[in-house]
């Protein structure tokens, strides 16, 4: 009858359960209080929220881990996918006080450094690599690298990936119209988007630039003021919290929204975001501005359909000197009270700050390498041979200074919708240059102060 | 009959409420009590505040406005997809040669997930190289324009629940007796007549189904603001759900997200028990 | 002759509409075939000339795609059977028996649709965790065995049956179990398809929770695949569609298989009184 017949059903699957249960046990020995006695291994977990194609990369590059170091030492790394930013199912596990399946290593982002800067757990990067035997020292890597996941000058996380903002543009059409240098200031990039926007009957064929800023953008426009300058206070919570922004004191907002006023008003900016990619491949869009990871998508959109090229993020004076902000995922080590994961996670993350993996995470990725030494390998020359744009991305982190960084911002994400909202609205003419001043800091205030009301410092 | 106190019924009961009481009722409650806490990024609950929180987020406007674009979204989507649903169920009735045929194209949106079926929309939804605008001609941009984001998300909505309603009342529309519609039709009863007096209240059970599910799923709707629209363009496609899953999963303040939490609940509850008044009236049990 | 041509005429018309009602699959499946450049082009195109494997090559190399469906396959699978067992015998109780605290204990299911799922995953990660389930089919499962809305669906199905019909059971001697195994659930069967059906979709679709409680991307399910495609940088539509096609296709196919058992109705007469 139907019952047994259900009854039956859930006798059989309770079997089949159970019997997956020791199935996976088989398959991945991995419930991890029984690993060390498994002939010796190591097995760490670690966790990265990298995905398209670039997800078998970091799968390859572990895969050669475990088959050279990782045999040699016993140590074998298992990565698992953690849709970004990757915090969410950290947070869940140290909500539940689950140590056990804490990562021994995970990939985060700058912005989400506010989650992991208190946790006890957490494992200060810097003092392993001023060990006497790590092959990787901290003068090795790339300066501005090596700050992006520091706090008051110690680095907790080591730098995985590292791009920058550029502009890219379409050189056909630059000859087209006559522009012999690319912009070098915002100024002169709004009287480029003037020559280049093409209109027809009243609609726009071709837009000058096609950019929506938010609070990423912004940084880089405010940090690099003078010599260098802060989105907030404490060096934009490197040094210490942040708790206020300073753009609006220190007029380096002011001076941004007065220059990018004129890139609005030439009304050949597109600010909406479609798809960014595919539409200047196809040629709608004479510049846009975007990471330099974005440089080997290009490359295959593109193909020989038109000529482009790269050049620095256009300053907001000339005298300007701070560069553009680095940006990219950083590896934290997490303290599971197991010194032996320990110990294997530092083996795996020296192996993916060293040079020739750095080379090898650059030629397949469109990242520039975090450890000087990659850039002094003849394969790296040859690689930056065909690959002429990434020179661009170089040049503009080594003139960039250290200190400019991604902020850590408490409440992240609203700050960065407060950013890109009002200044879409101040592309589209719904509001002054006065009032998107007003509405960037106070909605910034106001993101401030929901977060510490919700994480009071103590 | 004899009205004898029998265990009987709970035993029936008891697997579906332990179920629930485990890893829904007891997870629900811990939220209650922790949106009446500040609750920091790590979970840890740091002092009680009662009601606070809760006049904190209706004070928000972003929270104000997601309450009204859901109700929005509700109204929209809700009654379109459940009509659309009678209605294909009715052109599809009799059985023909190629019945299954359009029967299963009918109803297929509902095998669709909606992450899936959220990427197919955007780039449908694109303004310079999706179809929707090409073959409509219309210049809109669908998913940048607070104007028309909502709607655009709604459409999708509107498309996946139509199969699955369409299935549904398929059914009821089918185990309508043929004697009853036989005599209707003897008595010289047009479609329109057969619909008013027949159909509709034959199917009405089923119907208050869709209507009452849809409306307490649609309340709750996150999943393609999550995939397409993050909530933009300013504001105006987030819903109650995803200005909590905003709160906790981008902010990590749950504090917020808790009382958006239980508010959500409340309003959906509202909502479903103002349809059940709608039950006594219109709904026909045989 | 009239008729037939009239007949012909309406099933092409519902057909048409059938194919607009599935053009989003179809543009996928399309798509899925193209080349990156063509996808995106001013002039949208409809069908492609080429038939571009490589998409679909990338997505099944890319990830472990092969594993996800069969895992996706288990948890829909069991979970869709304990929820026509458990949600038929809560409705059997709502449906016909008279007790006290019933209204409440219909409106706390009720209530459970209107609870967001997540805030829920924390602490049932921690109950699951608890139970040492982690990482398992049976951990996966855990918070699908019951669904509202299937209590819901079968109280109205029940509904439609004449209490008159239990009457003359209990007259005959028939008890209520037996009730429940021989005329109410063998009469139930499209219904049962249908619930069995719109589970097996709705397990199937879910993201978040399989997610959460695995750390291993071997017992992933399907529609992780597909959102590990979606890259920040820049979206590959071609890999992407065909990783949706992959996700949709065994749930379509389960589809256009019980599609006969599902509309096919089971006249009601004799239940009538």
């Amino acid at each position: 009858m139907k019952k047994t017949k259900l009854f039956a059903a859930a006798l059989c699957t309770a079997m089949v359960l159970s019997g997956c249960q020791s199935q996976t046990e088989d398959i991945e020995s991995t419930e991890t209080g029984a690993l060390e006695s498994d002939n010796g291994v190591v097995e760490i977990e670690f966790w990265h929220s990298i995905s398209g194609d670039l997800a078998s990369k970091l799968e390859e590059m572990t895969d050669n881990f475990n088959n050279t170091i990782g045999k040699e030492k016993n140590i074998k790394v298992n990565t698992v996918f953690q849709d970004w930013p990757g915090t969410d199912k950290l947070v869940t596990v140290m909500q539940a006080g689950d140590i056990e399946n804490h990562p021994d290593v995970i990939q985060i982002y700058g912005e989400n450094m506010n989650i992991v800067r208190d946790y006890d757990r957490m494992v200060w990067v810097e003092d392993y690599m001023n060990r006497e035997d790590s092959t990787v020292k901290k003068e090795d890597l790339v300066p501005n690298a090596a700050n992006a996941f520091a706090i008051d000058g110690k680095m907790m996380g080591a730098p995985l990936t590292l791009s920058t903002l550029l502009l890219y543009y379409n050189q056909d059409m630059f000859d087209e119209a006559g522009i012999t240098d690319p912009p070098a200031t915002i100024g002169q990039l709004a009287d480029d988007v003037e020559k280049l926007t093409k209109e027809e009957n009243g609609e726009i064929q071709v837009y000058g630039l096609n950019v929506r800023p938010d609070s990423y953008e912004l940084n880089s426009w405010i940090g690099g003021q003078g010599e260098i300058s802060y989105f907030g206070n404490n060096e934009s919570g490197h040094k210490a919290p942040m708790t206020e922004v300073t753009i609006g004191t220190d007029g380096t907002l002011d001076r941004f929204l007065t220059e990018w006023e004129k890139v609005i008003q030439t009304g050949g900016l597109k600010y909406q975001l479609d798809n960014m990619n595919e539409e200047f491949a196809a040629g709608q869009h004479a510049m846009v501005i975007m990471s330099s990871a974005r440089i080997q998508i290009i490359k295959d959109l593109v193909g020989d359909k038109f000529n482009w090229n790269v050049v620095a993020l256009p300053k907001v004076s000339e005298s300007d000197k701070g560069g553009a902000s680095v940006s990219g995922g950083g590896l934290f080590m997490i303290d599971k009270d197991n010194p032996e994961k320990l110990e294997a996670a530092w083996e795996f993350v020296q192996y993916c700050l060293s040079p020739e993996t750095q080379l090898f995470w650059s030629q397949n990725t469109g990242y520039i390498p975090v450890n000087e030494k990659t850039y002094e390998m003849p394969e790296m020359q040859e690689f930056l041979e065909q690959s002429p744009w990434l020179n661009t991305a170089i040049e503009q982190v080594r003139n960039s200074d250290p200190r400019l960084q991604e902020p850590y911002y408490p409440n992240a994400g609203q700050i960065k919708t407060v950013v890109q909202e009002a200044l879409m609205k101040f592309a589209d003419g719904s509001l002054n240059k006065e009032q998107t001043e007003e509405e960037i800091l106070s909605g910034c205030e106001a993101a401030i102060a929901d977060y510490y009301r919700a994480n009071p410092l103590e | 009959m004899k009205k004898k106190w029998s265990i009987e019924p709970y035993l029936w009961l008891l697997p579906a409420m332990v179920l629930f009481a485990v890893f829904t009722f007891y997870p629900f409650l811990r939220t209650c009590y922790m949106s009446l806490h500040i609750v920091n990024t790590m979970g840890e609950i740091k002092r009680f505040v009662g009601l606070e929180n809760y006049f904190y987020i209706l004070k928000d406007k972003n929270f104000i406005q997601s309450i009204i674009n859901t109700f929005v979204y509700v109204i929209i989507s809700v009654p379109i997809a459940n009509i659309l649903g009678l209605i294909l169920a009715l052109l599809a009735n009799k059985k023909r040669k190629l019945s299954r045929i359009y029967e299963v194209l009918f109803s297929l949106p509902m095998a669709m997930s909606m992450s899936v079926s959220a990427i197919i929309f955007q780039l449908m939804y694109n303004p310079s190289f999706g179809v929707i605008n090409y073959i409509t001609g219309l210049d809109i941009n669908w998913l940048n324009d607070e104007r028309y984001a909502m709607l655009a998300i709604s459409i999708i909505s509107i498309w996946m629940s139509a199969g699955y309603g369409f299935l549904f009342m398929l059914s009821a529309v089918r185990n309508i007796p043929e004697e009853i519609i036989e005599s209707a039709e003897l008595e010289g009863a047009g479609p329109l007549q057969k619909c008013r007096y027949i159909y509709i209240p034959l199917t009405s059970s089923t119907m208050f189904f869709l209507i009452c599910t849809s409306l307490a799923s649609s309340m709750m709707m996150t999943a393609l603001v999550n995939v397409l629209t993050e909530g933009g363009p300013f504001g105006s496609t987030q819903t109650i759900i995803y200005y909590m899953y905003n709160q906790f999963a981008v902010g990590g303040n749950y504090t917020n997200a808790f009382p958006a939490a239980v508010i959500g609940f409340l309003l959906s509850a509202a909502v479903m028990g103002i349809s059940f008044l709608f039950e006594k009236r219109g709904v026909y049990y045989q | 002759m009239k008729r037939d041509i009239k007949d012909s005429v309406y099933q092409l018309a519902m057909i048409l509409i059938g194919i607009v009602m599935v053009f989003p699959i179809l543009y996928a499946l399309s798509l899925s075939f193209m080349r990156p450049d063509s996808i995106l082009s001013s002039q949208p195109k409809l069908i492609s000339k080429d038939f571009y494997f490589q998409n679909y090559v990338k997505e099944v190399t890319t990830t472990l795609l092969g594993r996800y469906t069969v895992n996706s396959f288990i948890v829909a699978g069991i979970s869709s059977l304990f929820r026509l067992l458990i949600a038929s015998m809560a409705a059997f109780a709502f449906a016909f028996f008279e007790f006290p605290l019933k209204k409440v204990l219909f409106a706390l299911t009720l209530s459970t649709l209107m609870i967001p799922p997540d805030v829920l995953v924390v602490t049932n990660y921690i109950t699951v965790s608890n139970m040492g389930l982690l990482n398992t089919y049976a951990g996966m499962c855990t918070v699908y065995l019951v669904s509202a809305m299937n209590i819901f669906l079968f109280r109205q199905h029940f509904l439609s049956f004449s209490k008159d019909l239990k009457e003359a059971a209990h007259i005959d001697g028939c008890g209520n179990v037996r009730f429940y195994t021989r005329i109410l659930i063998p009469t139930s069967k499209p219904i049962m398809v249908t619930v069995f059906i719109s589970s097996f979709i709705s397990v199937w679709n879910q993201y978040l929770w399989p997610m959460v409680i695995t750390n291993r991307d071997e017992m992933r399910t399907v529609q992780v695949g597909v959102a590990m495609l979606k890259f920040p940088e820049g979206t590959a539509y071609g890999p992407l569609m065909a990783g949706a096609v992959i996700a949709l296709l065994p749930t379509v196919l389960l589809f256009i298989l019980f599609q006969k058992k599902i509309v096919g109705g089971m006249l009601t007469g004799s239940v009538k009184g």
